[in-house]
C-alpha cells in the first residue's frame, strides 16, 4: 500500500469533515468503515506492540515535502478497543499533524490533553453515528447493548451520547 | 466516564514549593500561565494535570519536572533514561503520537519493547520511500 498521503492539509480537514458528516447525514447508515478510510487516505495500518497498556500509535516520517503515515494498533486488545483506537489515531493524523513530537495518554491514564479528548470525540463520531444513537434511544437500548451492536467500548458510546446531549442543549439555547 | 484523579505527592510538592516562595495560588497560576482552578485542583489532588502543565509549574517553581512529578532523584534518573522519551525527543523529521495507559507507571521493559518496535517501524517507513 502506498504510504504517502496524497492530500494537502486543507483537503485532509475536508476529508475528516466528510467522514463525520457521513455519520450525521446518513441517518440509519452504519459507522464509518475505518479500514476503508485508512485505505482511501493511503495510511498504513498494522499491528503494533502487544504490550499491556499500549493501545496504539500514529507515526509520521517526514522527508522534504513527503510525509509517510502509519498507525499501529495493539491487536491483543478487544476488537472494540482496536476500533476505537483506529478512530483515535486517524483523528490525530488528520487533525494534529502540525503539533510537536509528544506522547499521548488515553483517558485511563492520568494526563488527558484537549487533543486526546478531541481524538476520542472524533472516534466517537466515526464509530457511533447519530442514527444508531437515536435508534437505540427509541428502542430503549442500554449503552451496553449499543456498544455491543457497534462493537465499540462502552466509553465511546457514553462519550457520543454526551456530545449529542451537549449539542442538543446548545441548539435549544439558540 | 471515570473521574480524573490527582497525585498526593505532586500536590504536596507544588504546595510546599509555593509556600516556600510565599506566593498564593493565584500568583502561581499567573506566573506559570495556567488557570487558577488548575492549580487548585492539582493541590487538592483532584487533577493530575498534563505534561505541559507540569513543565510550566516546574519552570516557575525552579525545579525539574522529574522532581515535581516523582519527587526523588532515582525517579528522575529513570525518567531521563526513558526509552519512549528518547524516541519522542529524537529526530525532528519524525513524529510519534502514542496512546498508552498511565505511562508513568508502565514497566521499563514494556517501554523498551514499545520503543524498539516503533523505531523499527519508522525505519521501515523511511526505507520504503
Amino acid at each position: 500500500m502506498p504510504q504517502s498521503l496524497p492530500l494537502n492539509f486543507s483537503q485532509k480537514a475536508k476529508t475528516l469533515d466528510a467522514l463525520i458528516h457521513m455519520c450525521w447525514l446518513h441517518i440509519g447508515d452504519g459507522p464509518v468503515n475505518l479500514e476503508k478510510a485508512f485505505e482511501f487516505l493511503n495510511i498504513g495500518l498494522d499491528g503494533g506492540p502487544q504490550v499491556s497498556g499500549f493501545h496504539g500509535a500514529a507515526l509520521i516520517s517526514r522527508d522534504e515535502d513527503i510525509s509517510n503515515y502509519k498507525v499501529l494498533i495493539n491487536k491483543a486488545e478487544s476488537t472494540a478497543m482496536q476500533r476505537k483506537t483506529q478512530g483515535h489515531e486517524l483523528a490525530h493524523l488528520i487533525n494534529h499533524v502540525t503539533t510537536k513530537n509528544r506522547a499521548c495518554f488515553s483517558y485511563e491514564g492520568q494526563c488527558y490533553s484537549s487533543e486526546e479528548f478531541e481524538a476520542d470525540c472524533i472516534s466517537a463520531y466515526l464509530l457511533v453515528p447519530i442514527g444508531n444513537l437515536l435508534y437505540a434511544a427509541r428502542e430503549s437500548w442500554t449503552g451496553v447493548q449499543l456498544a455491543a451492536a457497534l462493537d465499540v467500548p462502552l466509553e465511546l458510546v457514553n462519550l457520543r451520547f454526551r456530545i449529542a446531549l451537549e449539542l442538543d442543549e446548545l441548539n435549544s439555547q439558540r | 466516564m471515570r473521574a480524573k484523579s490527582g497525585d498526593a505527592g505532586l500536590a504536596k510538592r507544588v504546595k510546599e514549593l509555593r509556600e516556600k516562595y510565599n506566593i498564593t495560588q493565584e500568583k502561581l497560576a499567573e506566573l506559570a500561565d495556567i488557570s487558577l482552578p488548575l492549580v487548585q485542583k492539582i493541590e487538592n489532588t483532584s487533577l493530575y494535570g498534563s505534561k505541559k502543565t507540569h513543565e510550566k509549574l516546574a519552570k516557575t517553581l525552579g525545579v525539574s519536572v522529574a522532581y515535581l512529578v516523582y519527587g526523588d532523584e532515582e525517579q528522575k534518573e529513570d525518567e531521563e533514561e526513558d526509552p519512549l522519551a528518547i524516541l519522542l525527543e529524537g529526530d525532528p523529521t519524525l513524529k510519534v503520537m502514542l496512546s498508552v495507559d498511565d505511562l508513568k507507571n508502565m514497566p521499563m521493559a514494556s517501554k523498551r519493547a514499545i520503543a524498539a518496535i516503533i523505531r523499527a517501524e519508522l525505519e521501515n517507513m523511511r526505507n520504503s520511500k
